[in-house]
């Protein structure tokens, strides 16, 4: 599903963000990504959306190299992957509704479709009677829900979410986790989640990779393995 | 695709509502340059349309000396015409008389007679003198001037008015207009630029934020371009109807106050406007347009994010 052959990433300004970074993921895994404030987590998942490119080494995500995607392909590769930002990164001044709609709609979607799967894919994040609401009116949960509506719209195969608990209470952080560990059981999507939280990594029990300064330091290891 | 291109029309004109504060700005901006240069354009346009007429008129008029009408005159009228057709130049067919009384009544004529202006200059009739309305056969600019000296220097003659003199005059002015209307709209575009600019950085907070997102869920340039440049082309085209109405009223304005003292006339509205309208659309269009195109590109270009940038 995603592999990651020697990795180097060097910053415009001279940061070493990954060093000879190797690893691979398979199909329906849920693995978490822990490691210290600047330790290239996200640098290893901007790479994984394409918004980074690596300085050396390849990575490959279901058979596509994304060395090999041009300018124009970009956008056709995203809408392959769910993305959750820490930030929710919600458009302020478009309702629930219309943001969820709107990672539907750019895949060219027929409003019809539209008006069909929104509501249910709200419904199973828990939000129907929010779908009018605009995201300032929301908490940080709730406001994380959409991300993660807005993540599943789409059937991805993969969901790759940066620190996704960062600004939601404790609470509602163990409810959002739950939500992607059942996404996962239940539709056997891959899930690649950066976290800071400690608690949420012991309490579910999932592959962890740990990262600091830039280089792969522990692995639990593969929960499945199709390739044994 | 079409729901597509519904919605992002929709978009557009939803996101030219949100910053309606640059929205107007834009506008007005846009406006005044259109204005501005429209107006310079018509007036240029209305002195060049003068200048063919006169040029093609082909009319001079020579006063006579006072005391050549006069009945105590030692000149009959047939010897003045003798005078004036012994310049060869001079089109025999062409000859008119214009008495004082018809040359009064053509000037009244352009005048209204209850004018408070006219009824203070009381009885004028008397003022105007003889004339003759005269062709010339050669129009050739040598031709021509000799011809006007030979006329002037006529032993009757008083003076001798010919359109041509007016005609470069209205060149001059015309010279002026354009030189001047050049400055005017080169200075305007440059401030136009940097009040839009301004007011576009203002709220590209905001818009980075919706581009970055709009880009990580996999839109495509053009998808993202789409609402930006609706925007743009509904600011265009709103300047460019406020302008063609605020221009067309000062054009109406305008002409009936030429028409009154100027035998020339002007470029009459009905065959102007739907150029003026078809031009201040376009360059409507095409500024606004461009202004949406230019200040989104570079956050198109990074396959990043950009926010924050
Ligand atoms: N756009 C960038 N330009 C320069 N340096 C960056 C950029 N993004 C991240 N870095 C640096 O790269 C290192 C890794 O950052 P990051 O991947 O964000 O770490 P983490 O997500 O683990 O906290 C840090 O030292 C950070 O300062
Ligand atoms: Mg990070």
């Amino acid at each position: 599903m995603i592999e990651f052959r020697n990795v180097y990433k060097t910053y415009d300004n001279g940061t070493k963000a990954l060093r000879d970074l190797s690893l691979r993921v398979n199909e329906g895994e849920f693995v978490f990504i822990v490691g210290s404030s600047g330790a290239g987590k996200s640098t290893l998942l901007k790479i994984l959306m394409r918004e980074e490119t690596p300085n050396s080494g390849e990575v490959i995500v279901n058979n596509t190299r994304l060395s090999t995607l041009r300018h124009r392909d970009i956008p056709y590769y995203r809408r392959t992957l769910g993305m959750v930002f820490q930030d929710f990164r919600l458009i302020p001044n478009m309702t629930v509704f219309d943001n969820v709609a709107f990672a539907m709609r750019v895949t060219g979607a027929s409003t019809k479709a539209i008006r069909k799967k929104v509501p249910y894919v709200l419904a199973h994040v828990g939000l129907s009677d929010k779908a009018k609401c605009f995201p300032n009116e929301l908490s940080g949960g709730e406001q994380q829900r959409v991300g993660l509506a807005r993540a599943l719209i789409n059937n991805p195969a993969l969901i790759i979410a940066d620190e996704p608990t960062g600004n939601v209470d404790p609470r509602m952080s163990f409810e959002i986790v739950d939500m992607l560990n059942q996404i996962n059981r239940n539709n056997g999507t891959t899930i690649l989640m950066v976290t800071h939280e400690h608690a949420l990594v012991r309490k579910f029990r999932r592959r962890i990779i740990e990262i600091q300064n830039g280089e792969l330091v522990a692995d639990s290891g593969p929960e499945v393995d199709y390739y044994v | 695709m079409f729901n597509n291109f519904k919605y992002l029309v929709r978009e557009g004109l939803r996101n030219m509502w949100a910053n309606r504060l640059m929205s107007l700005a834009s506008i007005g901006v846009l406006v005044c340059c259109l204005v501005l240069m429209g107006s310079a354009i018509l007036v240029s346009l209305n002195l060049n349309y003068a200048m063919k007429w006169l040029e093609n008129q082909n009319v001079v008029m020579v006063f006579l000396k006072d005391t050549v009408s006069s009945s105590d005159s030692s000149y009959t009228r047939q010897d003045v015409e003798k005078m004036i057709l012994s310049i060869d130049n001079v089109d025999p067919s062409s000859l008119e008389y214009v008495s004082k009384t018809e040359g009064y009544d053509a000037l009244m004529k352009r005048f209204d007679k209850n004018d408070e202006l006219m009824q203070s200059l009381g009885d004028i009739s008397n003022v105007l003198p003889n004339a003759y309305k005269v062709s010339f056969k050669d129009q050739s600019r040598s031709r021509y001037d000799v011809t006007i000296k030979q006329l002037e220097a006529l032993d009757v003659v008083y003076t001798v008015r010919e359109n041509r003199e007016y005609a470069q005059k209205l060149e001059k002015m015309n010279e002026t207009v354009s030189v001047v209307g050049v400055w005017i709209v080169g200075l305007l575009l440059v401030v136009s630029l940097f009040i839009i600019t301004n007011t576009i950085k203002l709220t590209m907070y905001v818009r980075k934020l919706e581009i970055t997102i709009m880009k990580s869920v996999g839109a495509t340039d053009w998808f993202i371009r789409m609402p930006f440049l609706v925007e743009g082309i509904a600011i265009g085209v709103t300047a460019g109807l406020i302008s063609f109405g605020l221009v067309s009223y000062i054009y109406s304005a305008a002409t009936s106050a030429i028409y009154q003292v100027m035998t020339t006339g002007a470029l009459p509205y009905s065959k102007i406007f739907l150029w003026l309208l078809l031009a201040f659309l376009g360059a409507g269009i095409v500024s606004g347009a461009m202004g949406s195109l230019v200040s989104i590109g570079k956050y198109l270009k990074n396959d990043g994010g950009v926010v924050g940038e």
